[in-house]
């Protein structure tokens, strides 16, 4: 039963508790989306362009295709993330290379989706509109149209749709496994808990307001934890940072032997993790404590990757955007990304 | 040696009660990172990396709040894409505005190695002469033993 009596707390001008309780229905569109593109020829990687919201999504894909290939014993697909103005090594025509941009209307993948054409290589554009549009439907460069659900909608907060489609292309293509099923089954269970995410996560707001969240998980799911930092970033405006046991606790740590006060680490501790490295997250709590850094560990929920995944961005979203009522601050906009766009063009 | 001495002495004393953090170009995001860890086990201070464009279209924005918590060393690579190149200032301007101070360190150098080590021993530097500001030793990791102890026991 949904809790009819929450409304949008009084910075939220947008509405952005709305889009994140509906989130998990993009999947299903998602994998719509993608179900018609499939490029002749044999492809043997993948390489992806875009930035911020239209990246992050790719590093998820990667590591949900990476366990689904572990689990079965297969190789793990290539799949490669270039952040520049420029194509980058990879981008050979044994590659897919892909150009996201929510907006379509993203600088550095426009600079690399004109170059990737001028070289011919097999392309693939997905974006709601803008030049990218344009320049794909130019030519015939197959191209996926992404929804704009609502005015103020944030490339952030389209992930599931970004997720569903590319999972979705590279399994036309051989290059990962289906593994749409088993995703929708989850979703509806995480659509039945979305209210567990929000106290959840208004709860942990309380505890960080005033101070920089790290977020700490194992390698496996270090993806997870930097989302939940842009989360921080572009909802609640805060700064965050992330970090991976056990190799934080080679370096990074001893960091906070100063202004250790001014941090809260919270611990995405995965519970099928190697027990090596889950005796470090007690330990590691306890140790910083002693130099006034408090800390939390949430255990990740779910029976597989996907669950945990989306479970714990989705308390994430709740985390950020009550973070943001702290902060006094609207969740949505983005004002000073905004502001540097339009002095980049000036 | 003697330059990047002097050089990581006058940085030290912007960063003292701030944690710094480190950009670069994605190429040399490898060694933003190793900034860091020169800051976290010489200085046993905070220190992150990123690097550009990502950083502008998430991280940035962090900052906010708590601006002034932090201090940007911007390591640029002068053989990077213009485009990015452009980033850099506008980049430091802006985050002034939240009060967030910055320095643009240029990589020395004519091939990758000596950029790169270069500025390795800045940063060894800059978090050498941190360690004394924040008064404590630079060669020994502390906390990083005692964790090691109290995991085998």
């Amino acid at each position: 039963m949904a809790n009819v009596f929450k409304v949008p707390h009084k910075f939220d001008k947008s509405n952005l508790r709305k889009v994140i309780l509906e989130a998990p229905k993009q999947f299903e569109e998602g994998f719509m989306f993608g179900s018609n593109i499939k490029l002749d020829g044999e492809f043997s990687k993948v390489v992806f362009y875009g930035e911020g919201g239209s990246a992050f999504p790719v590093s998820l894909v990667d590591t949900l295709v990476k366990d689904a290939a572990y689990k079965v014993g297969n190789d793990t697909p290539r799949i490669y993330q270039n952040h520049t103005y420029s194509l980058s090594p990879e981008a050979s025509k044994d590659a897919i290379n892909i150009f996201c941009s929510y907006s379509g209307n993203t600088e550095e993948t426009i600079a690399t989706l004109t170059k990737a054409l001028e070289k011919d290589l097999p392309s693939v554009v997905i974006a709601s509109g803008g030049k990218l549009e344009e320049i794909a439907n130019s030519g015939s460069t197959p191209f996926v149209k992404l929804p704009v659900p609502s005015a103020d909608f944030q490339p952030r907060m389209g992930t599931g749709y970004f997720v569903a489609c590319i999972l979705q292309i590279l399994a036309n293509h051989g290059l990962a496994q289906d593994i749409k099923e088993e995703i929708l089954q989850e979703v509806s269970k995480l659509e039945s808990l979305m209210d567990d995410y929000e106290s959840q996560g208004r709860e942990l707001a309380e505890k960080i307001v005033g101070r920089t969240p790290v977020v700490w998980s194992s390698q496996r799911f270090k993806e997870l934890a930097r989302v939940w930092t842009i989360k921080f970033n572009e909802h609640a405006k805060n700064p965050a940072f992330w970090n991976f046991f056990p190799e934080l606790n080679h370096n990074s740590m001893v960091g906070y032997t100063h202004l250790g006060d001014r941090y809260f680490a919270i611990m995405l501790r995965d519970n099928d993790d190697e027990e090596e490295n889950l005796k470090r997250y007690e330990i590691t709590a306890d140790i910083l404590k002693g130099y006034k850094m408090d800390s939390v560990v949430l255990d990740l929920k779910g029976d597989n990757m996907f669950a945990k995944m989306f479970s714990s961005i989705y308390t994430a979203d709740f985390t950020a955007y009550y973070l943001a009522e702290k902060n006094q601050v609207d969740p949505t906009p983005v004002v000073m990304v905004e502001d540097f766009k339009t002095r980049l063009k000036s | 040696m003697d330059d990047y001495e002097s050089q990581g002495k006058a940085l030290a004393g912007k960063i003292t009660g701030k944690t710094p953090v480190v950009w670069s170009s994605q190429r040399f995001k490898e060694l933003a990172r190793v900034w860091t860890i020169k800051f976290n086990e010489h200085a046993k201070n905070p220190a992150f990396w990123n690097f550009f464009p990502e950083l502008n279209h998430n991280s940035m924005v962090g900052y906010t709040h708590l601006g002034d918590r932090y201090f940007a060393i911007m390591l640029r690579d002068n053989d990077d894409e213009e485009e990015n190149l452009q980033r850099y200032e506008i980049t430091a301007d802006i985050l002034k505005g939240y009060k967030m101070e910055s320095v643009i360190l240029d990589l020395e150098g004519k091939n990758m190695f000596a950029k790169m080590f270069n500025s390795i021993y800045t940063a060894d530097f800059a978090a050498y002469y941190l360690a004394e500001k924040n008064e404590i030793d630079p060669t020994p990791v502390a906390m990083v033993e005692d964790f090691k102890t109290r995991l085998k026991s």
